[in-house]
């Protein structure tokens, strides 16, 4: 040990104080040197997450390394053993000098850890984000559970993802029964190896879409019940896969009503069959009868005749006349009949040549009356031609008979604009009708005259209201007695069958 | 004009018993032979059944032909009628009550030469077929007699 070199105590002069600082101060020092290692390596070890660990673990050598040189300084104080300490001094060297390096090597990654400050922020940001993405799934769901019909959400291999509460109310199940069971427990039986097939067939081109269009679907429900269904299909997109979205709708009740509609359009057609069936033998039985009775009073006028006497003659003249006139309220009624049974046939029609027309033939009837017939010429519109016809008749033909009593009349057919619509008239200044009675001039045999005034059925008005009717249009009279009547009628082009 | 006979097809009594009576009223006092019935009357011009016989050739100046008619209806009558070559050109006047579109198309279609519907006034019933009596006993020129071979 002794190789002539001097432990370093002589270079202190051996003074107790001298000593007594390098010793106490290196042995400190080479204690933390020595503690401080150790810790690091707890550290190290407690958190394995660290991405630098390897760089404490340097750290740790080169202080170890560190602090042995220290506790040599204490060696050396009284053992000159020089090589040693150097020694140590440069294993110290060799593990600080990369240590150094590394830790600059180390700055950039190291100075681009996040701060807690930012590490804190980032965190919240994802709870944000995370909230909202549960309020968002929350929303769907809700959404869900508030429509209107059942909702089956379905995933690709067919197992149900998704119910609301109208699934389980339809059915019969509760949600947990249903959730990743497959599609084809809400299907009847028969139907569900087949229904296999449309699924994968559906998933290779999926879009909105009905279901099984113009097939009849049917639920089956837990009690193992079936009911009508209507289904439509769309796909859902989310990040993993490709979601069905199913809307299933219980149309028991719309078939039920479409049944029905059909029952009663069929009753209704099987009505009218009957109508025109009944009609017709009207036509024909009603009136053989009366023209029997009317030929067998006849028969005994022109056989026995001056055997009876005038007041028998009167009697069987009577029943003549009546048979006549019941006959002429079978024609009426038919007629009436026909006007509701009969299409419409809408086309322009020159209501003023009609006109024209009807007052040349009511001349003719009564060459002796003096008439002014004034007729607005250039008057068309759009309607079936028969009918219009029927109505001018009915209404210039009243005017005619009405005007009779008096010596001279005048009979206009023209037309108004009334709240922007057309409206004919037909107005004649003779007897007119007490306007307190006119709701009843539009009824089937409702007459305002005696027969013996003016003789009519009293069904011609009833005719004209229910044409105008069919043509969507109004009929309305004015009048004062004595001041000549006004037959107003509108018509509405194109509406049709607008009344009964 | 007297040896023109009319055929009356009506299956109705008092219809027949009013016809009589206008024609007689009428001063028409040809042969008015009276079928009940489309079978009778088909008889009657075929020569067939009760009237087998019968001088075909003289077929009737015109048949007056009632619709309403049982066991074969008067549209029948006149499809038959028509079908026929010894009949074809037999002048039929359908004289019914019904005044309904589809019986007249049908009439007309099948060749009726006209439809008249009966009044319930009988004297303008009478005056009705006295006209149509004197239209085609008098006025009309029957076609030609075709004599079977």
């Amino acid at each position: 040990m002794s190789t002539g070199l001097m432990p370093h105590g002589y270079c202190l002069l051996w003074s107790p104080g001298l000593l007594r600082l390098h010793v106490i101060s290196d042995a400190l020092i080479g204690l933390s040197y020595t503690t401080i290692p150790f810790t690091l390596a707890y550290f190290v070890r407690n958190r394995k997450d660290l991405p630098f660990s390897w760089m404490f673990l340097c750290f740790g050598l080169f202080i170890i390394a560190c602090g042995a040189t220290h506790y040599m300084e204490i060696w050396t104080l009284w053992v000159p053993s020089y090589w040693l300490s150097g020694f140590v001094k440069a294993v110290t060297a060799a593990a600080s000098i990369p240590t150094a390096y590394l830790l600059v090597r180390l700055m950039p990654r190291a100075l681009a850890l996040p701060s807690p400050e930012q590490l804190l922020a980032a965190n919240r940001k994802l709870g944000a984000e995370f909230a909202q993405r549960a309020k968002a799934e929350a929303k769907f769901q809700a959404l869900l559970e508030a429509a209107p019909v059942a909702m089956v959400i379905v995933d690709p291999k067919g197992r149900i993802v998704i119910v609301n509460i109208q699934t389980e109310k339809l059915f019969g199940y509760r949600r947990e029964e249903l959730l990743g069971q497959t599609v084809e427990i809400l299907i009847p039986g028969r139907y569900r190896s087949g229904h296999v097939g449309h699924r994968s067939h559906y998933f290779s081109s999926p879009r909105p879409r009905p279901m099984g269009a113009g097939l009849d679907l049917f639920g089956r429900r837990k009690d193992g019940s079936e009911f009508a269904v209507e289904i439509s299909l769309s796909p859902l997109e989310t990040e993993e896969e490709t979601l069905v979205m199913s809307a299933i709708r219980d149309t028991t009740e719309r078939k039920r009503g479409e049944d029905t509609l059909r029952d009663s359009k069929t009753r209704a057609e099987a009505a009218f069959e009957e109508l025109e069936a009944f009609s017709y033998s009207v036509a024909h039985d009603l009136r053989a009868p009366l023209r029997k009775m009317d030929g067998f009073s006849q028969a005994v006028l022109d056989d026995y005749g001056d055997k009876l006497g005038p007041e028998g003659k009167d009697c069987l003249q009577r029943v003549r006349s009546a048979s006549q006139n019941m006959a002429q309220l079978i024609d009426d009624l038919l007629s009436l009949s026909r006007v509701t049974r009969s299409e419409i046939h809408p086309e322009p029609v020159d209501l003023s040549a009609m006109a024209e027309s009807i007052a040349a033939d009511l001349r003719q009837s009564g060459p002796g009356r003096e008439v002014q017939f004034v007729i607005s010429p250039g008057l068309t519109a759009s309607a079936d031609a028969q009918l219009l016809a029927d109505v001018l008749e009915n209404l210039l033909s009243n005017a005619w008979k009405f005007t009779a009593g008096h010596s001279r009349a005048r009979i206009e057919f023209g037309a108004v604009e009334l709240q922007g619509l057309t409206s004919y008239f037909v107005r004649d200044d003779g007897a007119g009708f007490d306007p307190a009675f006119a709701d009843k001039l539009f009824s089937p045999f409702q007459r305002l005259h005696k027969a013996s005034e003016f003789p009519g059925s009293g069904i011609g008005l009833a005719t004209v209201k229910r044409i105008i009717h069919r043509h969507g249009g109004r009929v309305w009279a004015e009048s004062a007695v004595e001041k000549g009547a006004a037959f107003y009628f509108t018509l509405q082009a194109g509406r049709g069958d607008g009344g009964k | 004009m007297e040896n023109k006979s009319i055929l009356l097809v009506e299956d109705d009594e008092d219809d027949v018993i009013l016809m009589l009576r206008a024609l007689k009223k009428n001063n028409i006092k040809n042969e008015i032979v009276v079928a009940r019935d489309g079978v009778e009357a088909l008889d009657y011009l075929f020569a067939t059944g009760a009237y087998a016989g019968r001088n075909t050739a003289a077929m009737p100046a015109v048949v007056l032909l009632d619709l309403h008619l049982p066991k074969m209806d008067g549209i029948e009558v006149l499809r038959r009628l028509r079908a026929d070559e010894r009949t074809k050109l037999l002048a039929v006047v359908i004289l019914t009550s019904s005044n309904e579109d589809s019986d007249k198309i049908s009439g007309y279609a099948l060749g009726a030469n006209s439809y008249v519907r009966k009044p319930v006034d009988f004297n303008r019933f009478a005056q009705a077929v006295a006209q149509l009596g004197l239209y085609w006993l008098l006025l009309n020129e029957s076609p030609p007699r075709t004599d079977p071979k």
